[in-house]
């Protein structure tokens, strides 16, 4: 399956809508066929996945340009797996707008949701700076106009403009950082640099050799993406858009945002200390000294983002500064070193995303529904949810997730990312338990608006729950997947791998 | 897992025995199939050492009393049904944590425990919306479940998730030399045990929650993080971190929840710091076998528990007694019980003396087994300065006991108290005559040599058999005498 087809489908699937939408008046077209194609684009993007498990990994060369010349796209494990996520969040979140969201908004929503995933796809699997900014860049303006949806409320065009402004800022550092490398590399294959990071001397075909010094290049290049990844994912102190953003946009929005924006930044910092400027690069030093930064800024966010959480009473606070927190953790994860703590913060990453989302389908059709069954079925789906997040209880994935971090950095002798794991659980718990007390227990219920009956929830509500229920359980049964995982996860952080698959690909390098 | 069927028959049994009692008219069976389900635990279900076989025999027979105490409570005071299945659930939960054959299995009931425990010390929030309650349960996720989870995890991942699933906890050796690993986990089960510097939680919890949850919150989870120590302890941590924490902070904390205890006004609060001094005494006791390997002082540290189970699960119950007769928990207004239940008053009267130490009480062996076993060492500077602190304990205890006792032989009798006599006030005082009872006959199995899987008691021994007319004896006609003392009085 070609990485290509998933990114273009999704983009075809985007345009497809804006016509319908224009042409549909009743919408009921427009909405099956966003039902389909999320489903068909999501297939497409498993089928990647499982090809990418199975034979190590999936390069694929746009047009036939080989690397560097060319765009290459590279689906390994990790970045397969988050497109899973990606694609899973977008048909949790059609299939939320259905229920929720009126004819106008869904009409706009579509269009927007999918252009944000192909965004969020061509970032997980490009090779190529330059195409990440540009991934990045269709993500980020897709996200700002999913925030201003209710374009008629103040806070959303605040929220939208806030976000706006300090997003363009922010990624024109990204930006910066692909010219500054261009000009320093003579490339923007990542691998390519990844090569010539390690070695200044290497040549390859089409760049030549890296074109004078590196050094200096390399650390501002390394700096500004940091900045700029640190705020795509919201990590303190580049977190100050997120609860603004989670209070005005549509509660799908809010899941797409959990499934794949929010997500991108983490994942970035991991390719890009990792794979781009490895342990043996030549701004060694540096590097792990804003390795060192990164560890701290995500220890401070965790226990910022969870002291924040405790206090929470509204929804969409709770779930914003729990995705703030919980993304921190993932970085902590990362920023560890060991592969334990790197797969459990992957691991982490699909906990919030599930979390999240049965919390908030669960809220939803909890407070709409009349019927006592299908209330207590959403009941049952936020607290699974809420215990998701909370983490501590095996049958849930994030049990796992917070297990391999732990482990892995027990192995590394750091206790202060274990304290950080476990403290700001616990005060993320107080918020969650209080918050799931007051919901519960107060009878009084402004419904919510659900246009259809009682399918969609019922189909929502047991999707979500099986996912996160199936994932907790092939942990719990299969052992042994904890090992596999792990050794996918070193094979997608060593530089050595990703530079030979890439450039080996066409037989140069 | 041989007792993997007697664990579905109880659960199953305690299930339906739940769902039984919310359909009106046979309520009563629901409640029987409750009791049933907890004898089972008690009967079939067995521990890996000798200290979780009684922990799991002392809890099946607490479950045995409470459960129809719970029952009545719950409909006496919030006129509901709920708190029973949640109770028994933590009960049930509890004993699984102590039959864990695997340490996967104890760290999943571990944490189901404690998410129950929240809910029921925030329960008065959850029905009343009582402020106190939700803070009170604030402060035990903060400061008993976040250190415990952190101790818990930590020794999860040293000890290997493979390993976690596959060998049994007998065999596991989980390596915590390290003084901050060991310091880390210390600390975590003292925060599950409320011994100094995290026992500041129980107060609050114990007091604000529900009486029957009170009774197996301070009856029987504590006894969670005395057991974590108990076992590892054995593993090979840093023993020198290791003893000086517990010796230090046991020490401190018995003496000082004894005298907090004797300067409180609310009684359950005096009964929760009265916990948190006796699980200090038990960590000692189980910190001194670890360092000595004497025998004697594990069964000192299991007979004190057990003690200290039927002792504070029976307390609680009656200050869930006191609450619902008098509505208040004051003991400047108390005094007067004696004749709002003569019964009531002899089962206090009676528990208490046992637990003081009246011979043939679980009380009385539990005091002769800890001075015993203290004094043998006694040329030991420390076990002298131990000896001590135990004793200075022991009396202070005599003085929140004896203020305890006054609620009900104090005062001239106000006009206003009340005196309903409706069926599940019966239910009540006939199952705290049961819970005092206890207190003399708990132990009978253990003193019989020839209790089914149970070891015998060094300082037993012989007289095993002999005992146990004077136990079936000695309580029923001092019963009898007292409740004629307290009517004609």
């Amino acid at each position: 399956m070609n990485p290509a087809l998933v990114v273009l489908s999704y983009l075809l699937s985007s345009s497809l809508l804006a016509l319908l939408g224009m042409l549909d008046k009743k919408a009921r077209i427009l909405d099956k066929l966003a039902i389909l194609t999320s489903v068909l684009d999501a297939i497409f993007s498993y089928k990647v996945f499982v090809d990418a498990v199975g034979g190590g990994s999936v390069v694929y060369a746009v047009g036939g340009f080989s690397p560097p010349l060319g765009i290459t796209y590279y689906v390994d494990f990790t970045n397969g797996l988050l497109s899973v996520t990606s694609s899973t969040g977008l048909i949790l979140a059609v299939l939320l707008s259905l229920m929720i969201a009126d004819r106008d908004t869904r009409k706009y929503f579509y269009v927007l949701a999918f252009l944000l995933v192909a965004g969020v796809q061509a970032f997980l699997y490009s090779g190529d700076f330059f195409h990440v900014y540009v991934a990045a860049e269709l993500t980020a303006v897709s996200s700002y106009a999913i925030t201003a949806l209710y374009s008629g409320r103040k806070l959303a065009v605040r929220a939208a403009i806030i976000y706006g402004i300090a997003g363009t800022a922010v990624t024109s550092f990204l930006f910066l950082s692909v010219m500054i490398i261009y000009a320093a590399y003579g490339s923007v294959n990542i691998a390519d640099v990844a090569m010539k990071s390690i070695d200044p001397t290497a040549t390859t075909r089409f760049s030549g050799r890296a074109f004078g010094d590196i050094l200096t290049p390399s650390k501002i290049a390394l700096s500004l993406t940091t900045w700029a990844f640190l705020f795509k994912s919201g990590i303190v102190p580049n977190h100050f858009w997120l609860p603004r953003v989670y209070r005005a946009t549509t509660l799908p929005g809010i899941i797409l945002f959990v499934s794949s924006a929010d997500v991108i930044g983490v994942y970035g910092l991991l390719r890009l200390y990792y794979v781009m400027f490895p342990e043996g690069s030549v701004m060694g030093a540096f590097r792990n000294f804003m390795l060192s930064l990164v560890l701290v800024a995500s220890v401070v966010s965790a226990f910022y983002a969870s002291t924040l959480v405790a206090i929470q009473r509204k929804l969409r606070d709770i779930v914003a500064y729990s995705t703030i927190a919980q993304l921190s953790l993932a970085l902590l994860g990362f920023t560890a070193g060991s592969p334990w703590s790197i797969t459990g913060g992957l691991m982490h990453l699909l906990v919030n995303m599930y979390g999240d989302s049965s919390v908030i389908i669960g809220y939803v059709v909890y407070k709409a529904a009349s019927k006592t069954a299908l209330k207590m079925l959403a009941g049952a789906v936020m607290i699974l949810g809420f215990l998701n997040l909370f983490g501590l209880i095996p049958i849930v994935p994030g049990f796992w997730s917070k297990a391999m971090m732990v482990f892995g950095f027990l192995e590394r002798g750091n206790l202060l990312a274990t304290i950080t794991v476990l403290v700001s659980t616990g005060l993320c718990a107080a918020g969650y338990f209080s918050f799931l007390i007051h919901t519960l227990t107060r009878s009084e219920s402004k419904p919510l608006n659900v246009n259809a009956g009682i399918t969609y929830p019922v189909i929502l509500l047991a999707l979500v729950a099986t996912l996160l229920l199936s994932l907790g359980l092939v942990f719990v049964i299969a052992r042994t997947s904890l090992d596999l995982l792990v050794q996918h996860a070193r094979a997608s952080t060593n530089a050595e791998t990703y530079i030979n698959k890439v450039l080996g690909f066409m037989g140069i390098g | 897992m041989e007792d993997m069927q007697a664990v579905i028959v109880s659960a199953t049994t305690i299930a339906l025995g739940n769902v039984l009692s919310l359909i009106r008219g046979i309520s009563q069976v629901g409640g029987a199939l409750r009791v049933v389900g907890f004898v089972v635990t008690g009967l079939l279900i067995r521990g890996i050492n000798a200290y979780s076989d009684f922990l799991i025999l002392a809890s099946s027979i607490v479950g045995v009393i409470t459960a129809y105490y719970t029952y009545s409570y719950s409909l006496l005071k919030y006129r509901g049904k709920s708190l029973a299945p949640l109770v028994d659930v933590f009960l049930f939960s509890m004993i699984m944590v102590f039959r864990s054959n695997y340490f996967f299995e104890l760290v999943t009931f571990w944490l189901l425990t404690e998410l129950v425990a929240f809910f029921l010390i925030a329960y008065d929030y959850i029905v009343y919306e009582e402020p106190e309650a939700l803070s009170a349960s604030m402060k035990y996720l903060l400061f008993s479940m976040i250190p415990t989870d952190l101790a818990l995890f930590t020794s999860l991942a040293l000890a290997g998730f493979e390993n976690a699933f596959l060998v049994p906890l007998q065999d596991l050796k989980v390596f915590l030399d390290d003084p901050v690993v060991t310091t880390i986990l210390i600390l975590g089960f003292f925060a599950k045990a409320a011994i100094i510097p995290l026992h500041f939680w129980l107060p609050d919890a114990h007091s604000v929650a529900p009486s029957p949850a009170s009774s197996l919150l301070s009856g029987v989870m504590v006894k969670m993080g005395t057991y974590a120590l108990y076992y590892f302890l054995l593993q090979p941590i840093n023993t020198a971190v290791a003893t000086t924490l517990i010796i230090f902070f046991g020490s401190l904390t018995s003496v000082y929840g004894a005298l907090q205890a004797s300067i409180q006004e609310d009684v359950k609060r005096l009964l929760a710091y009265s916990t948190t001094s006796e699980t200090g005494v038990i960590a000692l006791l189980l910190c001194l076998y670890a360092s000595t390997g004497d025998q004697l002082f594990l069964e000192a540290s299991i007979v004190y528990t057990v003690a200290h189970m039927f002792y504070k699960s029976y307390m609680f119950m009656d200050a869930g007694f006191i609450e619902i007769t008098t509505r208040t928990r004051s003991l400047s207004k108390l005094g007067f019980l004696r004749f709002v239940s003569p019964l009531q008053a002899v089962s206090a009267v009676m528990a208490i003396v046992a637990y003081l130490g009246m011979p043939p009480s679980t009380g009385f062996l539990a005091k002769l087994f800890v001075f015993s076993s203290l004094a043998k060492y006694v040329d030991v500077s420390l076990y002298l300065v131990l000896l001590l602190v135990v004793t200075l304990k022991v009396t202070l205890s005599v003085i929140y006991n004896a203020r305890y006792v006054r609620a009900y032989f104090g005062l001239w009798p106000r006009e206003d108290f009340y005196v309903g006599e409706v069926w599940e006030l019966k239910l009540v005082k006939v199952t705290c005559l049961a819970g005092s009872l206890s207190l003399y006959l708990g132990l009978v199995a253990v003193a019989y040599p020839g209790a089914p899987g149970l070891p015998e008691f060094t300082l037993l021994g012989s007289l095993g058999s002999r005992l146990l007319m004077p136990l079936l004896v000695v309580p029923l006609v001092s019963y009898v005498l007292v409740y004629l003392l307290v009517r004609k009085g």
